[in-house]
């Protein structure tokens, strides 16, 4: 081995047993040229040291492996980060976040380019779990993670992140970029979408497209596509977007979502056979954007819908009948649509099959049943924590210093003498 | 003689002023205004090569 990663070796078992981290991390992110210089040895040094005492050695030497041209023997590569992000040790990793999240990415995109999405996803659990101080952080590892979870349509390893709203963001030594946030979002919208959980989904894209911007983001106007979508799906209306909604949104991206605008306009007029009109007048938009599937179940909502609103006007009708005014082709089309919105709890309704009558029913809950008292419950205690929560954040950004100076009114700017620099002004 | 405009928010009786500044209001905000670089359309590199995950009539 060449004296240099002798010597590389030497100060990373030397600093890490001293606990010297932070001028740990500055030597290892110095020498990573000599690193790459001597890449074919690398594998040694990666054996030579300790996963649990010397993380951070270790680190350095896979983000040098994975910055190569060309990465040198893939597999151990890959195997080396496996086993890596298992085992090493949470405490000193967190001194390179930033160096600890290019590794993840490097290693998702390495496993994206060659289509071996699966293998990465238990690797990048741990890597989050490791990484995080608290369940409620985000970190840009967890875009990587759902990107994957798409990837491979095995959608649950991504809800233990999903399912639990974030309060705070891993700076990662001040590289976390909006990038990150806005596709973890948008891939979260997904992946709700696709497990049919559409007022999470409507909550995740409704995230991105309120993101503050004054520049078209590319993520945010495919999540605007999908959000118009599922909001029909689930409101059977484009629902308002807060105040806060950047004017980016209304000026730039709406205008370039005409077809999914088209669609909501028709939409909302309750026609089915407009509805299909349109889009197959826009099949080449909704096909290319992916988003076809959504289309069509749009046109469902619709059909239930319109199903839905028979409830209102009749106490009994034939299923002829119901087919002829939702515009369905034949009555065991609609007898199939009623079946399932009776059993999805949509209608309430019974089906005489001798003479092909539907009898709709008032909502048989009067809510006073032990489970819906249990159910009632459970969500006035996640109202509970959820003001507690909001309480403590609030508390915390009442005792922020900076929050504290701005509120009190001694601004720096409003102290005597001090004067206005040109670098201030554009700082707004 | 007119009255002065009625202020709606006591705390910001100048009115709330042509821009909010995010930097202050929480450290991750920060981060998002990114996007207000120079750049007028970003992220346009973003990977989206997924199949189309919604189609119901896959299952069937």
């Amino acid at each position: 081995m060449a004296s240099t990663l002798e010597h590389y070796v030497n100060m990373v078992q030397t600093m890490s047993s001293t606990g010297n981290f932070t001028q740990l991390c500055d030597f290892i992110n110095k020498s990573s040229d000599m690193l790459a210089k001597n890449a074919s040895h690398l594998d040694n040094v990666y054996a030579t040291l300790d996963i649990q005492q010397t993380s951070l050695g270790i680190l350095g030497i896979l983000c040098v492996k994975y910055s190569l041209p060309n990465i040198p023997d893939l597999e151990t590569t890959l195997i080396q980060t496996t086993e890596f992000l298992a085992k090493c040790n949470g405490e000193h990793v967190r001194y390179a976040t930033d160096n600890y999240a290019e590794l993840c990415h490097k290693f998702a995109q390495a496993l994206v380019e060659r289509k071996m999405y699966a293998r990465g996803i238990a690797p990048l659990v741990q890597a989050i779990q490791k990484i995080q101080i608290h369940p409620a952080q985000l970190t840009s590892i967890h875009s990587s993670l759902c990107q994957l979870c798409l990837l491979t349509k095995n959608m649950k390893p991504a809800l233990l992140f999903l399912d639990i709203d974030v309060t705070e963001i891993s700076r990662e030594g001040g590289h976390f970029d909006a990038k990150d946030y806005l596709l973890y979002y948008y891939y979260g919208g997904m992946i709700y979408t696709a497990l049919k959980n559409y007022d999470r989904a409507l909550y995740c894209f409704e995230i991105v497209i309120t993101t503050p911007s004054v520049a078209v983001s590319h993520i945010m106007m495919e999540a605007y596509k999908k959000f118009t979508l599922v909001s029909l799906i689930l409101h059977g209306k484009i629902i308002s977007l807060p105040k806060y909604t950047p004017q980016v949104l209304q000026r730039y991206i709406k205008p370039l979502c005409q077809p999914y605008m088209d669609l909501s306009a028709v939409y909302t007029q309750n026609n089915l056979a407009d509805l299909r009109i349109t889009v197959s007048k826009h099949t080449d938009v909704f096909n290319r954007d992916s988003n076809m599937g959504l289309v069509k179940q749009c046109m469902t909502s619709l059909i239930k819908k319109n199903i839905q609103r028979l409830t209102k006007t009749f106490l009994t009708l034939s299923l002829a009948d119901m087919a002829n005014r939702v515009q369905l082709t034949s009555p065991k089309e609609a007898e199939k649509y009623v079946l399932h919105m009776i059993e999805d709890g949509e209608i309430f309704a019974t089906i005489n099959q001798k003479d092909g009558m539907v009898r709709f029913h008032d909502n048989p809950e009067n809510y006073n049943s032990p489970n819906m008292l249990l159910e009632l419950d459970k969500e006035m205690q996640r109202c509970i924590q959820l003001d507690e929560k909001l309480r403590e954040m609030d508390r915390e950004i009442a005792i922020n210093p900076q929050y504290v100076q701005k509120s009190s009114g001694t601004h720096e700017d409003d102290l005597p003498g001090t004067s206005t620099g040109p670098g201030k002004i554009q700082a707004y | 003689m007119r009255p002065a405009a009625i202020v709606a928010d006591e705390m910001f009786p100048e009115g709330a002023g042509s821009y909010m500044e995010m930097e202050e209001a929480g450290g991750s905000t920060a981060l998002l205004m990114d996007l207000a670089a120079n750049e007028k359309a970003v992220h346009s590199d973003f990977f989206n090569d997924f199949d189309d995950l919604f189609d119901d009539e896959d299952l069937s």
